[in-house]
C-alpha cells in the first residue's frame, strides 16, 4: 500500500513541466510544483528524524523525490493530478507524524529512485517498448504461477 | 501336450495368462442411462436391469457394479479398478441380487437381463459394515502420521460404514516393511491385500516382481526376496494403493494433501505428453500425478515424469550470467545481459549464425526463435537429436499415424530399432496391452526386455533386408488386417537413415501397412519438443548446408548438442533452466522457466497438441522462454511482432494450424508414397547402409534431460538398478539413516 | 462281519447283471410292456448293507489292489461297452441313480456332469478329480486310491466320457505319498493294457489320465483353488461365475469331482441305476463310505447305506462309543466344517444329506468324529478354528481377517478369559464371515463355532463364570 501511495505521490509531479489542458490553464500549472516544494521543505527534518543522514544527504534525497515526480510527467488529466496530490499529501502527513518506519523510507525514497535513475540513464531516449519495460521489471504480463 | 492343446484353443492371451473370461476384463466406460434413454429405442446390445427398483439400460456384458454406476448409485470398493483385472477379494462391493441367497460381489458378477439389484437393504448394509470391521481390525490407527491421510479410500469409507469404536481386543498383526527401491515406500501393516499393486505389476507393467506371500492372516504383499521393483512404471502403484501401504518415498512426510494446489498440465520427460497434475505448495512442486486420458496415457505416468521434480530445485539458473574476459561468469541484470547478447551478434552475418533447440523447448519459444533468426538472415536451425536434415515436408513421415490409442487395434506390430520400454514407457504398456489381447510383435534391433515376448528378427539393417526378401513375420504382416510398424528415434539419427527409411517404406508398401482406413506407420520420438520442432519447420534451410562455420550459436535449452555444432571460437548464448552441459560453454546465460513454471505448447509423438500450465512461480530472475527471445529481438533491433501469450500462440497457429487446436490430433494425410521417390534419390546419394546394429536413442532411462540429470532421486534409481538391490540406494536424509540402521540390523 | 466278498461269486453276479442290462437296452421294443409290479412298501429302516452290494470290495487292502486283483473284482469288464454308449446315456443313468456328489456339498452328479458343453467351441474339456482329501476326519479317498485305484481310473474314463472330456487330471493331496504311488501304478497298468490312452479300451476315443499332487494345502480341495494349483499358481479360489464348467482348467470347460463319486460310477452303470437308487431315502440314494474316528472302540472306514442311523453306524461298525453310548458327548457328523451335534440329536439322527441338514449340520464327507464326555468341547472347536485360520488362503477379507479373529477369541473362550456378551459377539462375527467370501472356506470356518454356541452355550458361560470367579478370588 505504501508503495502504491508513493507511486501516486510521484505521479503528481507532472505539473512541473507539462502544459496543462486549455480549460484548466489557470488552475493547474503550479499545483504539482507547489506540492513538490512543500515536500522539499520537510526533507531536512525527515533526514534528521529518520536518521537517514548516514545514507543520503538532503540534496540527494531531493533529487530522488524529483525523479519520482518525473515518473508521472505524462499525466495530463487534472482530476487525476488532484487525486495524486491528495494521496501524496496523505503520505507526507504519515511521514511527518512518524507513522512510517525508517526502512519504509529507505526502500521507497532511497533505494528505488536510485534504480529508477539508473534505468533512465541506460535508456535516455525512453525508446523501450512496454513489453521490454515489463520484461525487465519482471512484473506485468508474466504468467505467474502463484 | 494337453496343456498346449488347451492353450491354442483358448481365445485370448488374457484368459490364458490370467484365466479370466472376457466378462471379468474391465469394460470400456459407457454412457449413463440418462444419455442412453434419450435414444429412441434401447440398442440391441443393451439389457435392462433394475437397481433399487428403477430400470437401467446397460450394455451386454456389464457387471452389476457397472449397472449400479449407470444408475448413479455409488458402490464402495477397494480392489476393483477399471484398468485392472477383477479380483473380487475385498468384498466391500457386496450387493443383494434377488433370488440369490447370499450377497454377491458386484464387481465380478455379470448383470443378467431383468436382474433385480438392491443396494439399500439391511443385508447389504450389514455386509458392508461387516467387511469394513474386518478390514479395520488389523489396520493400524496411524492416520495422523500416514501420508495417505486425507485421500485414503479406507479412511473415507470407514466414515460411512465403520463403527465409531472397535470390538477387537486381540493383538493387531504386524508386518515387516518391504524395501521396493528408492521410489516406493511401504508400510505393510496398513495393507488391506486388495492386490491392485500385484495386478498392476503383472498385467500392466509386465514385471513379475510383486506377489502375495503367505496365507491367511499372515499374507503379505512383497517381492519374496528383497528385490527392486524394476519397472519404469512402478510409481503408479502408489496411486493405485487405496490405503497408505505404498506411498512415495521421495515425498515421504513432506506434505498433507489438502495443503496442495493442483495444476493440470502435461509431462515433458518423454514425447508421450502424459497428462499430469502438478501438486504444489507455495513455490515448491510437492508431487506429480497422472491424469486420466484414455487417448494418451490412460491412468499411468512413467517414473521419470513422476519423480524427477526434485531436479527442478537443483542446479537452477536464476540470474542472467555473462562470461567476463577472465572466463568467469558474473551475475548481471537483464538489460546488461541482453546488451551482451547484442554485442555478441555485432558484425556477424546471418549465415554465420546457428540456433539449436533442446529437448524441453516449447513450441512458443521455437517459433519465436525461428522468427528472430530468420529476421537476422539465419536459416541454420536444428533441434538436437542428431538428425538435422530430416525432411519435415510430409507430416505423416514423422508422427505416429496410428495414434497412441489406435495401436490397440493393431494385430501385428513390427518394432524397428526401438526400445519403447525406455523411450516411452507408457506407450510400451499400451503395446503390452495389445499383446495381451493376442497381437503378434516382432522386433528388429538389439534384444531388449520389453516386458512381453516378441519374435526377434535380427539386429541391424541386414535383418530388414532379409525380411523384405520374405520371411514368416513378413507374411504375418501381409496377412494382418491391421499391421503396424513402429520406428524408434535411434533410426533417425543414424547416418544411413535415408537408406533404412527407404527399406522401411518398401516394406510398408509391400505389406500393406497403410490401407484405406488404417495407417500403421509410426515414428516414436524420445523428446517432448521434437514433433513441434518439425511441425514448425525448425530445421536448417536449403542454403544452411553450404553455410560457413557459425560464429554465433543460440542454444535454446540445448544440452545434448554434438561438439561439432559449436566451433571453438563461436559466441554462445545459452537460454535454459539448469546449469547442465550447455551453460558452461556459453558466453551469456539467460535463465528461463521450466515446464512447471510456464504455459507452453507441446506436441506429442502422435501429433497431439497440448499445453502445460504454470504450477509454481519462476525461479529467481528467470523469464518465460519466448519472452526472452522477444526481448532479445528488441535489443538487437529486430523486434518480433507479438508481445503477449495470445499473440505468440496466434503466430503458432499461423505457422502450423493444428498447433492452435489443443488436445486434438489431426491425422495427417498419407503422402509418403510420393515422398518415397525423393527418398530414393537421397538414399542413392547417401553411403550404402553400414551394418551397425540398430540401437535405442536412450542409454539411461532415468537421465535424459537437464531436469532428470539434476535429480537426486533419478540418480538413486540408477544406482539401485546397477546393483539390482533396493538397499543399495538409501536416502541420505534422516529417514535414510533409519533405513541404513535397519539394513544393518537385518544383517 | 467285515468279510468283503471279492472272488468269483460277486464277479459272476456282476456279469449276469451287466448282461441283463445290456440285453434290455439292446432290444427295448421287443419287450412288451409288462404290468407294473406293485410298488414295494416304503422302507423305514436303512443300513446293514450286504456284502454283495458293496462297491468297494477291497477297501481294506486284503486283496491285490492292482490290475490282476482289480480285474478279478470286475473292474475294466467290458468298459468299452459303457464308453461307446456315449455321454448322454451315462449322464442319464447317473441321473436315474440319484447319485449325489461325495465331496461334501452333495450336488446331484448327473446334473453337474450335464453342465459340460455338448459341442466343443474348439476348447477341449477336462475332468479333474479332487483327491485332495484334507478335511480333518476324512479318510475315504485314500482307501480307494491305495487299495482300489483301478475303480478310480476306470471311473475317470467313464465320467470323462460323460463329460466329453479329453483327459482327466487327478489332483492328489501332497501328504498322500503311498496313495499317489499306488494310483500312478494303476494308471501305468491301465495305459499298458490299452484301457486308457489312445483308443481307450478300443472305444475309438483317446483319453489320458494324469496324476498330479499338491503341496498340502486344505484350500486346494476347493474346486477353483485346485484348478489354480494344477495350473501351477497359488491355490487361491477363483470368483464364480464363470463356473469351471464354462471356464476351468487352462480356460477350458472343466468339471471337478470327488474321488468317490468318480469311482462308483462304473459300478452304477454295470449294476444299473435302479440298484443304486434302491438304497437310502428319497433324494439320498446309494451307498457311502463313512469314516468313523474319535472316541470309538474301533475307528473304521466302512461302506454303508445312506440313511443308516448314526447310532447303528457307530455301534455296528466302530464297536460303539468308548464307555458306552451314554458316555457320548457330541458328534461332528461330516468332517470338521460341519456343526457339532449333541448326544440328544445323535440318538435319533439318520446319516444322510437331508436328515443332517434338518438337524442344522451336514453330511459333508461323512467323516463321523465321535467325542465322549472326557472331551473339552470348547477346546476341540477352538482347535478347528485355529485350523481354519491356518488354512485360510488370505485372498478375501472376511475369511482372512475373520478366521484369525475367531481363532483368537476361541482361544480365550477355552480359558474362560472373556465376557458373556462376547459369546454373542462371536456368533455375530461368524455371521459376518458366512456367505460373504469367495469360496466356502469362510462358511466352513464359521459353522463349527456356530454349532458350538448353538448346543454348548451353557458350557461356555459356565467356564467364563468359573474363570472370573477364580480371578476375583485371586484378587481378594
Amino acid at each position: 500500500m505504501v508503495r502504491a501511495t508513493l507511486l501516486s505521490l510521484a505521479r503528481s509531479g507532472q505539473g512541473l513541466y507539462t502544459q496543462p489542458e486549455q480549460h484548466f490553464a489557470k488552475a493547474t500549472p503550479n499545483k504539482g510544483r507547489d506540492f513538490f516544494r512543500e515536500v522539499c521543505r520537510l526533507l531536512p527534518w525527515t533526514v534528521n528524524n529518520y536518521k537517514l543522514n548516514e545514507l543520503i544527504t538532503v540534496k540527494e534525497l531531493r533529487s530522488n523525490v524529483h525523479a519520482l515526480f518525473r515518473q508521472n510527467s505524462h499525466v495530463t488529466n487534472p482530476g487525476v493530478i488532484d487525486v495524486m496530490i491528495y494521496k501524496g499529501r496523505e503520505e507526507l502527513e504519515m511521514v511527518s507524524l512518524q507513522h512510517k518506519q525508517r526502512h519504509h523510507l529507505i526502500t521507497e525514497y532511497v533505494a528505488r529512485p536510485q534504480e529508477l535513475k539508473r534505468q533512465l540513464a541506460s535508456n535516455p531516449q525512453g525508446s523501450r517498448s512496454k513489453f521490454l519495460e515489463s520484461f525487465y521489471s519482471g512484473a506485468a504480463g508474466m504468467s505467474q504461477g502463484v | 501336450m494337453l496343456s498346449k492343446l488347451a492353450r491354442t484353443a483358448s481365445r485370448s492371451r488374457v484368459q490364458q495368462n490370467l484365466l479370466l473370461p472376457s466378462i471379468l476384463l474391465p469394460q470400456q466406460p459407457f454412457q449413463s442411462s440418462a444419455v442412453t434413454s434419450q435414444q429412441a429405442a434401447p440398442a440391441e446390445d443393451h439389457i435392462e436391469v433394475k437397481v433399487n427398483g428403477s430400470p437401467v439400460q446397460i450394455p451386454k456384458g456389464s457387471t452389476v457394479m457397472q449397472a449400479c454406476d449407470a444408475a448413479g448409485i455409488d458402490i464402495p470398493r477397494f480392489c476393483y479398478h477399471p484398468k485392472l483385472s477383477i479380483a473380487g477379494n475385498c468384498r466391500m462391493c457386496l450387493v443383494e441380487v434377488e433370488k440369490s441367497p447370499k450377497p454377491v460381489a458386484s464387481c465380478a458378477m455379470p448383470a443378467a437381463p431383468n436382474m433385480n439389484i438392491k443396494t439399500d437393504t439391511d443385508l447389504v448394509k450389514k455386509a458392508r459394515e461387516g467387511v469394513m470391521e474386518f478390514l479395520l481390525i488389523n489396520h493400524p490407527l496411524d492416520c495422523p502420521i500416514c501420508d495417505q491421510g486425507g485421500e485414503c479410500d479406507l479412511q473415507e469409507q470407514s466414515m460411512h460404514f465403520g463403527s465409531d469404536r472397535s470390538r477387537f481386543t486381540e493383538m493387531k498383526r504386524s508386518v515387516h516393511d518391504k524395501n521396493l527401491g528408492p521410489l516406493v515406500k511401504t508400510v505393510m501393516t496398513r495393507c488391506i491385500h486388495c492386490t491392485r499393486c500385484v495386478r498392476f505389476a503383472t498385467e500392466v507393467a509386465g514385471v513379475q516382481d510383486l506377489g502375495m506371500v503367505g496365507r491367511g492372516k499372515d499374507s503379505e504383499i512383497g517381492t519374496y526376496i528383497d528385490k527392486l521393483l524394476t519397472s519404469e512404471l512402478s510409481g503408479n502403484v502408489i496411486d493405485l494403493c487405496p490405503v497408505g501401504a505404498l506411498t512415495s518415498k521421495p515425498a515421504a512426510f513432506t506434505y498433507r494433501n489438502w495443503e496442495l494446489k493442483n495444476t493440470e498440465t502435461i509431462d515433458v520427460s518423454d514425447a508421450q505428453g502424459t497428462n499430469t497434475r502438478v501438486d504444489s505448495r507455495g513455490v515448491e512442486v510437492m508431487r506429480i500425478l497422472p491424469r486420466l486420458n484414455e487417448d494418451v496415457n490412460e491412468e499411468w505416468l512413467s517414473d521419470k515424469g513422476r519423480f524427477q521434480y526434485d531436479g527442478l530445485k537443483q542446479q537452477r539458473l536464476n540470474v542472467p550470467l555473462v562470461k567476463g574476459p577472465d572466463g568467469a561468469f558474473a551475475p548481471k541484470r537483464w538489460p546488461e545481459a541482453l546488451e551482451a547478447v547484442a554485442q555478441g551478434l555485432q558484425g556477424i552475418a546471418g549465415n554465420e549464425m546457428r540456433a539449436i533447440a533442446g529437448k524441453l523447448s516449447d513450441a512458443e519459444s521455437m517459433v519465436a526463435l525461428k522468427d528472430l533468426m530468420n529476421k537476422l538472415g539465419c536459416g541454420n536451425l536444428t533441434s538436437e537429436g542428431g538428425f538435422p536434415d530430416l525432411d519435415a515436408d510430409v507430416r505423416s513421415n514423422y508422427v505416429a499415424n496410428t495414434t497412441i490409442r489406435g495401436i490397440e487395434g493393431a494385430d501385428v506390430i513390427l518394432l524397428i530399432g526401438t526400445n519403447p520400454r525406455i523411450e516411452a514407457p507408457v506407450y510400451n504398456a499400451r503395446i503390452r496391452k495389445t499383446w495381451l489381447e493376442g497381437t503378434q510383435i516382432g522386433l528388429v534391433g538389439p534384444e531388449y526386455d520389453l516386458t512381453y515376448p516378441y519374435t526377434h528378427l535380427g539386429e541391424g539393417p541386414d535383418a530388414l533386408a532379409a525380411m523384405l526378401g520374405g520371411s514368416d513375420f513378413f507374411q504375418k504382416l501381409q496377412e494382418a488386417q491391421h499391421p503396424a510398424v513402429v520406428l524408434g528415434p535411434g533410426i533417425l539419427s543414424r547416418p544411413d537413415r535415408d537408406t533404412i527409411l527407404q527399406q522401411v517404406h518398401e516394406l510398408v508398401e509391400k505389406a500393406g501397412v497403410v490401407k484405406e482406413d488404417w495407417n500403421g506407420y509410426n515414428i516414436l520420438h524420445d523428446a517432448a519438443s521434437r514433433v513441434a520442432a518439425l511441425d514448425l519447420g525448425f530445421l536448417p534451410s536449403a542454403r544452411a548446408q553450404s553455410a560457413p562455420k557459425p560464429k554465433f550459436v543460440y542454444l535454446l535449452g540445448s544440452d545434448d548438442y554434438s561438439e561439432e555444432d559449436i566451433p571453438e571460437d563461436a559466441f554462445v548464448v545459452y537460454q535454459g533452466t539448469h546449469g547442465d552441459r550447455g551453460a558452461p560453454r556459453a558466453n551469456v546465460i539467460l535463465p528461463a522457466a521450466a515446464y512447471v513454471e510456464k504455459e507452453g505448447t507441446f506436441v506429442n509423438f502422435e501429433g497431439r497438441t497440448q499445453r502445460t500450465k504454470a504450477a509454481v512461480p519462476m525461479v529467481g530472475d528467470s523469464r518465460e522462454d519466448w519472452r526472452i527471445i522477444r526481448a532479445v529481438s528488441e535489443v538487437v533491433g529486430r523486434p518480433l511482432p507479438y508481445d503477449t501469450t495470445d499473440g505468440v500462440q496466434k503466430r503458432l497457429a499461423d505457422v502450423a494450424p493444428h498447433l492452435g487446436k489443443v488436445d486434438a490430433v489431426e491425422s495427417p494425410i498419407w503422402l509418403n508414397g510420393e515422398y518415397n521417390k525423393a527418398f530414393a534419390e537421397r538414399a542413392a546419394k547417401a553411403a550404402e547402409a553400414f551394418q551397425q546394429p540398430f540401437s535405442s536413442s536412450i542409454k539411461e532411462f532415468f537421465m535424459t534431460d537437464a531436469i532428470s540429470r539434476s535429480s537426486q532421486v533419478m540418480a538413486r534409481c540408477i544406482q539401485s538398478r546397477k546393483t539390482g538391490h533396493p538397499k543399495s540406494a538409501t536416502h541420505p536424509g534422516a529417514f535414510g539413516q533409519d533405513a541404513a540402521a535397519h539394513a544393518a540390523a537385518d544383517m | 462281519m467285515l468279510a468283503r466278498g471279492g472272488g468269483k461269486r460277486t464277479l459272476q453276479q456282476l456279469r449276469e447283471s451287466v448282461l441283463r442290462a445290456y440285453a434290455a437296452e439292446a432290444a427295448p421294443a421287443a419287450q412288451p410292456a409288462a404290468p407294473q409290479p406293485p410298488p414295494p412298501p416304503e422302507r423305514t429302516h436303512f443300513g446293514g448293507l450286504k456284502d454283495q452290494d458293496r462297491i468297494f470290495t477291497n477297501l481294506y487292502g486284503r486283496h491285490d489292489p492292482f490290475i490282476k486283483g482289480a480285474e478279478a473284482r470286475g473292474d475294466w469288464y467290458r468298459t468299452k461297452d459303457l464308453v461307446v454308449r456315449g455321454a448322454d446315456w451315462i449322464v442319464g443313468e447317473i441321473k436315474k441313480s440319484g447319485l449325489r456328489g461325495r465331496g461334501g456339498a452333495g450336488f446331484p452328479s448327473g446334473l453337474k456332469w450335464s453342465f459340460m458343453p455338448k459341442v466343443s467351441d474348439g476348447r477341449p474339456s477336462y475332468l479333474v478329480v479332487n483327491a485332495d482329501e484334507s478335511e480333518p476326519g476324512t479318510c475315504k479317498d485314500r482307501e480307494i486310491m491305495r487299495h482300489d485305484p483301478h475303480k478310480l481310473v476306470e471311473g475317470c474314463l467313464v465320467a470323462g466320457t460323460a463329460m466329453r472330456a479329453r483327459a482327466a487330471y487327478i489332483y492328489v493331496r501332497g501328504e498322500y505319498y503311498n496313495e499317489r504311488v499306488a494310483l500312478q501304478q494303476a494308471v501305468n497298468e491301465a495305459y499298458a493294457k490299452g484301457y486308457i490312452g489312445k483308443n481307450a479300451c478300443g472305444s475309438g476315443k483317446d483319453f489320458d489320465v494324469v496324476v498330479h499332487w499338491g503341496a498340502g494345502a486344505y484350500i486346494c480341495g476347493e474346486e477353483t483353488a485346485l484348478i489354480e494349483s494344477l495350473e501351477g499358481k497359488q491355490g487361491k479360489p477363483r470368483l464364480k461365475p464363470p463356473f469351471p464348467a464354462n471356464v476351468g482348467l487352462w480356460g477350458c470347460p472343466t468339471t471337478v469331482t470327488n474321488v468317490e463319486t468318480v469311482a462308483v460310477a462304473p459300478t452304477i452303470l454295470r449294476r444299473g441305476p435302479e440298484w443304486f437308487a434302491g438304497f437310502g431315502r428319497k433324494n439320498n440314494h446309494g451307498t457311502k463310505l463313512f469314516c468313523i474316528s474319535g472316541h470309538v472302540n474301533q475307528p473304521v472306514t466302512v461302506e454303508e447305506e445312506l440313511g443308516i442311523s448314526m447310532r447303528e453306524l457307530i455301534e455296528k461298525h466302530a464297536g460303539g462309543v468308548r464307555g458306552g453310548w451314554d458316555n457320548l458327548l457330541a458328534v461332528i457328523p461330516g468332517g470338521s466344517s460341519c456343526p457339532v451335534l449333541p448326544k440328544t440329536v445323535c440318538d435319533n439322527v439318520l446319516m444322510d444329506f437331508d436328515a443332517l441338514k434338518e438337524a442344522q449340520s451336514g453330511l459333508g464327507t461323512a467323516a463321523v468324529m465321535v467325542m465322549d464326555k472326557s472331551t473339552d468341547i470348547v477346546d476341540a472347536i477352538a482347535r478347528l478354528a485355529y485350523f481354519y485360520k491356518h488354512e485360510s488362503c488370505g485372498q478375501c477379507t472376511p475369511c482372512r481377517e475373520g478366521s484369525g479373529w475367531l481363532a483368537d477369541m476361541m482361544k480365550r473362550m477355552v480359558r474362560g478369559d472373556a465376557r458373556v456378551e462376547e459369546i454373542d459377539m462371536l456368533y455375530e462375527v461368524t455371521k459376518q464371515i458366512e456367505g460373504h467370501t469367495i469360496c466356502a472356506l469362510g462358511d466352513a470356518a464359521a459353522w463349527p463355532v456356530q454349532g458350538l454356541i448353538r448346543h454348548f452355550r451353557g458350557e461356555m458361560e459356565d467356564r467364563i463364570g468359573r474363570a472370573s470367579l477364580a480371578a476375583e478370588q485371586i484378587a481378594a
